[in-house]
């Protein structure tokens, strides 16, 4: 059985994703990607939103959301910041 | 009322100090590269890790000043007695302090392990904590009890995780770490009386043995970080 993701794996995960198609990428596709329920996805993306790691973009036909630097640091430095947090039993 | 934190022999007086100052590195370098995590992820649980590890390090400073400032109050034919109690009110005050953030330092450690967001409940455990320090006749055995008693906690905390995952070798590092923490906080009870001469010598080598391991898990890490990029 595959192990349950942790909460900094499912935001890099939701990352990865709006960074792959960045600032084009619509709340279906992510929640397509992610593979997460709707409302645990919304609960993330207004989190992240929230924390500065995205940015929402509103358009005619719905909205899109694109990473910021911010977000674009957290994917880059992820593998340090998941070594550290198991280590030290923090997630 | 005149009770003894703990006794330090004359010869190993500097050599403590040393590894006071040891101890300061490692907790305060754990503290800021949680702090650092905390700014890339904005995940709670690493400020509050940070926050713990500060104010450890800041516990191990007064601890520094203190027996610097009392090796001149009482020296003995053979060793420094550090006194709880029954020293100036300047001197209490700052032992108190000392006692205040090594109670904090481990209460906000095993709160994080709990993933609580109630701050009710860390205030809570806070104020019963100090309390019985200052309420009890017992003072220096009660803040080695209540110290102890968060380190088993912490440690039980580490022990489901290095279950849960074995491969990982970090984790079971500062697990064993954790252990020694526990093992040198339960000897400094049992040498609080000052009967077993080289006690402090002893607890003082557990501790830093398990500073040695936490230090090299996060070396450790920030290598493998480095590697990553």
């Amino acid at each position: 059985m595959e192990k349950k993701r942790d909460r900094l794996e499912i935001i890099r995960d939701i990352l990865s994703v709006i960074r792959q198609k960045n600032g084009k990428i619509k709340p279906t596709h992510i929640l397509y990607k992610s593979n997460l329920s709707h409302q645990m996805m919304e609960d993330y993306l207004a989190e992240l939103k929230a924390k500065g790691f995205i940015e929402e973009h509103k358009k005619e036909r719905g909205k899109t959301y694109s990473v910021t630097d911010k977000g674009s640091e957290y994917l880059d430095k992820y593998k340090l910041v998941e070594e550290f947090s198991s280590s030290f039993g923090l997630v | 009322m005149v009770e003894s934190l703990y006794f330090v022999p004359a010869w190993f007086f500097n050599i403590d100090i040393l590894l006071g100052v040891l101890f300061i590195l490692v907790t305060s370098f754990v503290a800021g590269y949680s702090f650092k995590i905390y700014k890339v992820t904005r995940e709670r649980n690493f400020q509050l890790f940070g926050f713990a590890f500060s104010l450890l390090s800041l516990s191990y400073l007064i601890r520094i000043m203190l027996n610097i400032f009392l090796t001149t109050v009482a020296q003995g034919p053979r060793g420094i007695l550090l006194l709880l109690f029954g020293l100036t009110r300047a001197s209490e005050i700052i032992i108190y302090i000392y006692v205040l953030l090594f109670v904090l330092g481990y209460l906000t450690l095993a709160y994080t392990s709990l993933r609580s967001r109630s701050k009710t409940v860390y205030i809570m455990l806070a104020a019963l904590s100090i309390l019985a320090v200052l309420v009890t006749e017992y003072k220096s055995l009660t803040f080695y009890f209540i110290s102890s008693m968060f380190l088993a906690f912490i440690s039980y905390h580490y022990y489901r995780r290095v279950k849960d995952s074995p491969k990982n070798k970090n984790q079971r590092k500062i697990f064993y770490a954790m252990l020694l923490l526990l093992a040198s906080n339960l000897l400094f009870m049992i040498i609080g009386d000052y009967q077993f001469y080289y006690g402090y010598i002893v607890t003082e080598t557990i501790e830093l043995v398990a500073y040695g391991l936490i230090a090299t898990t996060l070396f450790r890490i920030i290598n493998h970080g480095k590697k990553e990029r």
